[in-house]
């Protein structure tokens, strides 16, 4: 489930200043300053995180970066799995579209 | 001012009076509660139990906590006498017999600190600590962390707390919360025989969690109070009967994630509270302990207290 | 509670000396809510126990307002790219603008405010991400009568944060007897600064805060909306005080902005109020002043004033066979087992 409305065209970005991140040997301890709450996050969704707060994407381009990033190819790691992440994200609020007022 | 001094110290006249008048002020560790409450049930339970605690008669300054044990409806202040605690605001508390009024205070003054104090993180856990630091135990009821406070306290550990580890934001130091260490069913005669007889309250028979008994705080545990200590140990104690011992070291973000649901208010404090949580377990190592005896958890306990350093 | 305890709440009479009654209104403030308020107009003076007692308070108003903050990136992540546009109103509004009235507020729920016509539209929305209505609401009687009888939505709770939103489509129930016109209030709505949400203008804010409390509920939380609207009536220069009683005429809301000045010029001594209550031409009921009064003063223990409030406000919600009719529906449907108060970890 999304916590809105999105398209494949939407662009995604993660706050750096929202986020207190704890990096671990497999995991990620990430505490959202917006919702106070405390995340394990697993070495994919950190990726994706990390990625997005470099630059912001579409599904379809953090597939791509992901795969480079993690040094994965697509059948370990296919598109359908990187977006449902992306929408979990999405529904913590650690991801969001760009144009999301108020979360800049 | 008037200044504190210990219950003992006190006629049982003089406590009747500032109970029924709701002035009685009772230091705990970096709080205060203002007791009220009728009756000989409480005020012999808090002369035995809190023998040595701190109090005045009269109310010297506004309290953290305020307390009422009374009866929850005006039948039930005459005909089979009940009591509940009523700290200001609704609490799901099941009436009491009057007999068992101590019981009732101490699960008002749990439900208070565990909702209403926010100045601490507070973790449901207990604490013991030496001049070096602090053993944190953090477990569900049942897990034996009560008894291994008590046999804590034998091997020159002070009480800091039985059931709230209060961790001090700013500089994520545990603060000490002397209060009577709650003992159920056997546990009431194995500490029976390490603490002595004259330091366990006389038992509370059928109550809602079967029997129960406190182990006091000692005159040197609550004259330390006001005091912090730095966390060594994290542990996470698991009792199962018939089980060899065993301890498993925990990796820092397991201990935090374990850690934050037993807190009563992690959630409320936000990123003050994920920081002191951070820095506490800066300095201090956890282990998940599995047990079948209290010999064998008290062996345990005391190699990774030594590897420590404590 | 004492009358005099309204000033020390706001801060313009000293805190007691006496340590007992000191004691008693801080134990006041915090089982009626307003701690937190009273914490913020004290926080810099007050010093020892006295300060940390107000420490709790502030800390909890913090997070309040942290939540309310995410709630509404997760109301405005919900409605994103559909053109609506929510007006917050009530608490969340007075702490998302910074207002002397949100300061230190609490806030448990969110209110929002939409048109009537886009009311279908919302709800599929938020539902999409993630709310739903709870267990107790989700039937067709409990649906039907909020639709078609109230003025908002059954609540809506999250179903991973638990937080509850309130959608409304009026601000008052369809069966009041006093006609206020929700649309012009959102008409008139302004953008809140940085965000896709809405909020009230100042002298909406007031008449809506009156209305809430002399046209809706039963005065409930006296303490509170006393508070509440004098923070409010303070927002409002003296040069807009003609266009307020203006805008009470256009909107509907004569009668609930009188009480409102009656109860600032009584139990603040407000001369500006009781100045605006003498233009109006409005003679508030004594019965109701009284009524008013006596439930602030036994606020715990009113059974008299609730009684008639409670009358009062059900007559000028509904008619007399609407109110049977709910009444008893209601009667039949509601005897199961209230769900049990959460315990924290160790009460089990």
């Amino acid at each position: 489930m999304a916590a809105g409305p999105y398209s494949a065209d939407t662009l995604w970005v993660a706050h750096a200043a929202h986020l207190i991140v704890e990096p671990h040997e497999d995991v990620s301890v990430v505490f959202h300053k917006l919702s106070g709450d405390t995340h394990i996050l697993n070495f994919l969704s950190a990726a994706i995180v990390e990625l997005l707060e470099e630059q912001p994407g579409t599904f379809a381009e953090v597939t791509g970066r992901v795969l480079t990033y993690l040094e994965l190819d697509a059948d370990d790691c296919p598109p359908s799995l990187v977006e449902s992440t992306m929408l979990q994200l999405d529904d913590t609020g650690l991801i969001a579209p760009q144009n999301l007022a108020g979360s800049a | 001012m008037v200044n504190f001094a210990p219950v003992s110290s006190y006629s049982s006249q003089e406590l009747a009076a500032a109970l029924k008048a709701g002035s009685l002020e009772v230091a705990l560790g970096p709080f205060t509660a203002r007791a009220k409450g009728e009756g000989k049930p409480l005020r012999s339970f808090l002369q035995d139990t809190y023998r040595d605690v701190m109090v005045r008669l009269s109310l010297s300054d506004v309290t953290d906590i305020a307390l009422d044990v009374r009866a929850p409806s005006l039948l039930r202040k005459y005909i089979r006498p009940q009591v509940i605690p009523d700290p200001g605001f609704q609490v799901p508390a099941v009436p009491l017999p009057k007999s068992m009024s101590g019981l009732a205070f101490e699960m008002g003054l749990n439900l208070v600190v565990a909702l209403k104090c926010c100045r601490f993180v507070t973790f449901h856990a207990g604490v013991v600590a030496n001049d070096k630091g602090a053993i944190l135990m953090s477990a569900e009821s049942g897990g034996g962390k009560s008894t291994l406070v008590a046999a804590l306290m034998e091997e020159g550990y002070r009480l800091y707390s039985d059931e709230f580890a209060l961790l001090n934001m700013p500089d994520a130091r545990l603060a000490s919360y002397p209060r009577p260490v709650s003992l159920k069913n056997e546990s009431i005669e194995i500490v029976r025989d390490f603490a002595g007889g004259d330091w366990v309250s006389p038992v509370i028979s059928d109550t809602p969690k079967g029997k129960i008994a406190y182990r006091r705080a000692r005159p040197e545990d609550i004259t330390e109070a006001g005091e912090t200590a730095v966390t060594k140990l994290v542990l996470f104690p698991r009792f199962e009967a018939g089980v060899r011992a065993s301890a498993r070291g925990l990796r820092r973000a397991e201990a935090i994630m374990r850690l934050i649901p037993s807190s009563t208010n992690y959630h409320l404090l936000g990123e003050q509270g994920f920081n002191a949580l951070r820095k506490m377990l800066d300095g201090a190592e956890a282990f998940e302990i599995t047990y079948g005896t209290t010999d064998d958890s008290m062996k345990m306990v005391r190699d990774l207290a030594a590897k420590v350093g404590l | 509670m004492k009358r005099q305890w309204l000033d020390i709440l706001v801060g313009t009479k000293p805190l007691p000396e006496d340590i007992l009654e000191r004691a008693e209104l801080l134990e006041f403030a915090d089982s009626h809510h307003v701690l937190g308020q009273m914490a913020e107009v004290w926080k810099d003076t007050a010093t020892g126990k006295t300060r940390d007692v107000f420490d709790n308070g502030l800390l909890r108003a913090r997070f309040d307002r942290n939540m309310l903050r995410n709630e509404m990136e997760r109301v405005e992540r919900a409605f994103m790219g559909t053109g609506l546009s929510p007006i917050l109103i009530k608490g969340a509004s007075y702490v998302a603008q910074g207002l002397d009235a949100g300061k230190g507020r609490r806030v448990s729920d969110i209110d929002i405010l939409l048109h009537e016509d886009e009311i279908g539209q919302a709800e599929e929305l938020l539902k999409a991400a993630g709310w739903a209505f709870d267990e107790a609401t989700d039937n067709t009687y409990d649906q039907n009568y909020y639709r078609t009888k109230m003025h908002e939505l059954p609540p809506l709770r999250h179903k991973t944060r638990r937080t509850i939103i309130d959608v409304h489509f009026k601000l008052l129930p369809r069966t009041s007897r006093t006609k206020v016109q929700s649309d012009l209030f959102i008409d008139a709505a302004l953008p809140l600064e940085g965000r896709k949400l809405r909020v009230f203008t100042a002298a909406d804010r007031l008449l809506h805060s009156a209305i809430h409390s002399f046209a809706d509920g039963s005065f409930d939380t006296p303490a509170r909306s006393l508070i509440e609207l004098k923070y409010l009536f303070a927002d409002i220069q003296e040069a807009e005080h003609e266009g307020l009683l203006a805008r009470a005429k256009t909107v509907g809301a004569v009668l609930p902005l009188a009480y409102a000045l009656w109860a600032l010029a009584e139990f603040f001594k407000d001369p500006l109020a009781l100045g605006l209550l003498e233009k109006s031409g409005v003679k508030p009921s004594r019965l109701i002043c009284w009524t008013i009064s006596h439930k602030l003063e036994h606020i715990d223990t009113a059974p008299f004033a609730k009684a008639l409030l409670y009358i009062r406000s059900h007559y000028m919600r509904m008619s007399l066979p609407q109110l049977f009719w709910h009444l008893a529906t209601k009667s039949f449907r509601r005897i199961k087992p209230q769900p049990e108060l959460p315990l924290p970890p160790g009460f089990q």
